[in-house]
């Protein structure tokens, strides 16, 4: 996984999974490279072909840590692959998160 | 009269479909396609079906027996794989063409329900529900024991349970044994196959739910075939394997009985072994609630 800061953004990307396994993993991360002054955290998902609920509630939380730190902040995310899109639409996170798609 | 039945054996396009059984027996609307074949064949004054299968075949011989439920005679033939129309043609009919209904219903491929050849089931899973939406109407109003319009364009067959506070849109279908839970909203266009569970707060439309499927609490399907944990957005072809239980599983009634048998032989084999530490823990257990 990387995590880059470019300004305001919080840029992530090349996550492989996003579950049990690892949702842990990638809440400390994240938590850990959340600097304040940040406004928007994106999330890249193309290279993600793994995602189950653990991985859905990293992203809530994720989502909101951020808002408690700092109201203004969002959560985007981009280019899920169609079975992680169809996991986001099963539990209906795609009307609670943006989703940008390429 | 007689007529040549010819199973589909593989078809890439709706790989998973036959994830778990042949693409004869797939359930549309509470049959599946070759019961719907056999039923339109009688009605043709049809007596005698040669059925020529190549994939799984057991799974078909067990489902059509000899025919009898049909009131026809069928035989199943085996093939290593499925022969062309033409090629089965020559093969089969060999016999004096008068036994056999008039080309071309005298060999068909069930790769479509009967009358409906404009919608091929089994060319992409878009198609596949097209082919359903098609044959809903045909399928309901048909002579189908115990079901019956629960509201306009809802069909439902027996023991359906649907809560109170449970929305349906037509057209939609309830499957034998569907439970419906409370805030839910079904439909429209949602086939529910048999013995499918539905759970509080679950939105389904546009989609098909394969038989003893359980949806979970507060999901939403939209544009898809789903099927034990398998997900399939009909419009975008992509497929999933749902993780989590909780969302969208597999019920089968059968395993879980055997697993609990299995847990109640395992309990008792624990017994049989470690009789007297049983009986402390029984005995300690005793105390404290008198205690």
């Amino acid at each position: 996984m990387k995590i880059q800061v470019e300004g305001e953004n919080l840029n992530v990307s090349e996550v492989e999974e996003l579950g049990l396994a690892n949702s842990n993993v990638f809440g400390t991360a994240m938590r850990a490279a959340l600097p304040l002054g940040i406004k928007n955290i994106n999330i890249d998902l193309s290279k993600t072909d793994y995602m189950d609920c653990s991985g859905l509630g990293a992203l809530v939380a994720l989502h909101n840590i951020a808002r408690n730190q700092n109201g203004d902040i969002s959560v985007n995310l981009a280019n899920p692959a169609p079975q992680v899109q169809q996991m986001f639409e099963l539990t209906r996170m795609d009307q609670f998160f943006p989703m940008a798609h390429a | 009269m007689r007529a040549l039945l010819i199973c589909p054996a593989e078809r890439p396009e709706v790989v998973n479909l036959a994830q778990t059984m042949p693409l004869g027996l797939v359930p549309l609307v509470g049959k599946n396609i070759l019961e719907y074949w056999l039923e339109h064949l009688v009605t043709k004054g049809v007596g005698e079906v040669t059925l020529l299968v190549s994939d799984r075949p057991d799974q078909i011989k067990a489902f059509v027996g000899n025919g009898g439920r049909w009131g026809l005679n069928v035989e199943v033939v085996v093939e290593p794989w499925e022969l062309p129309l033409h090629f089965a043609r020559t093969k089969y009919l060999t016999n004096s063409k008068d036994e056999w209904l008039e080309e071309p219903d005298d060999v068909i491929v069930m790769d479509y329900v009967p009358g409906l050849a404009q919608y091929p089931l089994f060319k992409s899973y878009a198609g596949w529900f097209a082919a359903l939406q098609a044959w809903m109407p045909h399928a309901v109003t048909m002579n189908r024991i115990g079901v019956h319009e629960i509201k306009p364009g809802v069909w439902a067959g027996r023991r359906v349970r649907v809560s109170p506070t449970a929305y349906l849109e037509g057209p939609c279908f309830l499957g034998e044994g569907v439970t419906i839970g409370p805030l839910t909203t079904i439909g429209p266009m949602a086939v529910l196959e048999d013995h499918v569970v539905v759970e509080a707060g679950s939105e389904i439309s546009h989609s098909f739910i394969g038989p003893d499927t359980m949806v979970g609490k507060l999901t939403e399907v939209k544009n898809s075939l789903a099927w034990g944990s398998t997900l399939i957005n009909w419009k975008t072809n992509s497929c999933v394997t749902v993780p989590d239980p909780i969302l969208l599983c597999a019920l089968n009634g059968k395993s879980s009985r055997a697993r609990s048998t299995g847990w109640l032989r395992q309990l008792s084999s624990l017994y049989s072994k470690n009789k007297e530490d049983f009986q402390g823990l029984w005995k300690h257990l005793l105390m404290n609630k008198e205690g």
